[in-house]
């Protein structure tokens, strides 16, 4: 359970920070939409979820925020990425990439290729 | 460095998790108003629209305990099992109830926080009561008591954030247990041994008296007092000897002025005055501003001597009593010696 979450985690984190990177500061509600749409209903979590990952960024200076006026013109607060989570999304996203094609060939490889 | 930054700021955003509590339920508010117009828009009722938005978001109170768990936990979490102080904690409990023996592996996870811990994490003490909490490991964790405020690591350290949680619910391969006697120490020690060793040959036992006990934490204050008494001795020594040089040779460099106002009739206190007059501002502006340099550099001083305070009416009292014995300890002789001038003298020496 606790592996499944930290996975979770993991993943949802690098999530929000390629979905600020790509569309600039959004509040909690457009990460989770933006994250949803994106990965369609595979990645069935509750939106709220995402909140315990954005402070964890935030404290980890991944990502900063302020208060800003959403669409229904209330306070909500803005997160943005910062420099250090640029950097932060570039080295993971190298580390996924890697993961992904280590994987790939393991899933490719036949049984005469290893004769 | 990550995890350093992170510690850090977790250090800061503790002393606001009251603030960050307040935000997380703001925010929350806030995506489920723009979800619920969301689906307002793809044409659910208002009701029902809410209701889906809610559904979606998950359970609030689950995600609060997430919130605060990624926001501070890990620092009361070393505390754990650190038992020396549960014994005196537990007895007195605020409110709520105190562990039992009914806690066991069975039960219901269940801690008695302490007051910081309470304040820190539910905002206030009495709110802390029955509420949840959430580990770092995810075990959910009922409050069930508020134990009074205690020291940890240092006596002059701010209040921490500690909980006590049931050994059978948390079992640990050692343990710390007081015990309190009116016997000597020197006959308890072999006796706690024996009775320990009844229960199991093979257990390693560490025996410490309580006042020695205390030696380690007392050690940094205790050297703390004593070289800032042997500083402040040398200073006031130094300071006895600067006023009485400069006394002494106004005195000297001025005495045919001062034979010259004795022979025109001026009053003992006159010649006080003209003779001290300047040592006296001098050493009224320099205790002022000490005095003053004293009271901010306070902060330091606490931190280093337990309940140190220079507000304390009495050490006021006190500082300000001894520099005034002091000041007249250095300018007594120096004093005399100007009221000693006999112009008769000066002028037939001269």
């Amino acid at each position: 359970m606790k592996q499944k979450t930290d996975v979770l985690q993991g993943t949802l984190a690098l999530m929000v920070l390629k979905t600020l990177d790509v569309l600039g500061p959004q509040h909690g509600y457009g990460i989770a939409r933006r994250i949803e749409q994106i990965s369609g209903d595979v990645l069935a979590v509750n939106q709220g979820t995402l909140y315990p990952v954005l402070l964890k960024l935030e404290q980890e200076g991944a990502i900063a925020s302020d208060w800003g006026a959403s669409e229904n013109n209330r306070r909500a607060r803005f997160y943005r990425l910062t420099r250090e989570g640029r950097k932060q999304l570039q080295a993971e996203t190298q580390g996924w990439e890697q993961t992904a094609a280590i994987i790939g060939r393991f899933f490719a490889v036949k049984a005469e290729d290893l004769s | 460095m990550r995890s350093l930054r992170r510690f850090f700021s977790r250090l800061g955003n503790f002393a606001t998790r009251r603030q960050d509590d307040e935000r997380l339920r703001e925010e929350i508010a806030e995506h489920i108003a723009l979800q619920t117009a969301e689906n307002v828009r793809a044409g659910l009722s208002p009701v029902e629209a809410r209701r889906q938005a809610m559904l979606k978001f998950g359970g609030v109170e689950a995600i609060k305990e997430d919130y605060r768990a990624e926001g501070g936990l890990l620092l009361v979490e070393n505390l754990l099992r650190d038992l020396r102080f549960a014994a005196r904690m537990l007895r007195t409990v605020l409110s709520g109830r105190s562990l039992s023996w009914h806690d066991d592996k069975d039960a219901p996870h269940v801690a008695v926080v302490n007051v910081e811990f309470a304040r820190r994490i539910f905002g206030s003490v009495t709110s802390a009561v029955g509420e949840y909490y959430k580990l770092q490991d995810g075990t959910r964790i009922k409050v069930v008591g508020i134990a009074e405020q205690g020291k940890y690591t240092s006596l002059t350290e701010d209040p921490k954030a500690a909980m006590f949680i049931p050994f059978l619910q948390s079992p640990s391969s050692e343990t710390w247990m007081v015990v309190r006697s009116s016997r000597d120490s020197q006959q308890l020690a072999p006796a706690i041994r024996n009775a320990l060793q009844d229960l199991d040959t093979g257990l390693p036992v560490y025996i410490q008296t309580w006042t020695k006990e205390l030696d380690h934490p007392l050690f940094a204050p205790r050297m703390a007092t004593l070289s800032l008494g042997v500083l402040g001795g040398i200073a006031a020594m130094l300071s006895v000897t600067g006023i009485f040089g400069m006394a002494a040779y106004s005195v000297s460099k001025r005495k045919k002025e001062l034979g010259i106002r004795m022979a025109l009739g001026a009053q003992r206190k006159e010649v006080l005055q003209a003779a001290l007059g300047r040592a006296f501002n001098l050493l009224t502006f320099g205790s002022a501003t000490g005095l003053l340099l004293g009271i901010l550099a306070s902060r330091v001083l606490a931190f280093v001597v337990y309940q140190a305070t220079p507000r304390d009416p009495l050490v006021l009292a006190g500082v300000v009593l001894a520099m005034f014995l002091l000041g007249l300890l250095a300018t007594w002789i120096p004093a005399r010696r100007a009221l000693s001038i006999d112009p008769m003298k000066l002028l037939r020496e001269e």
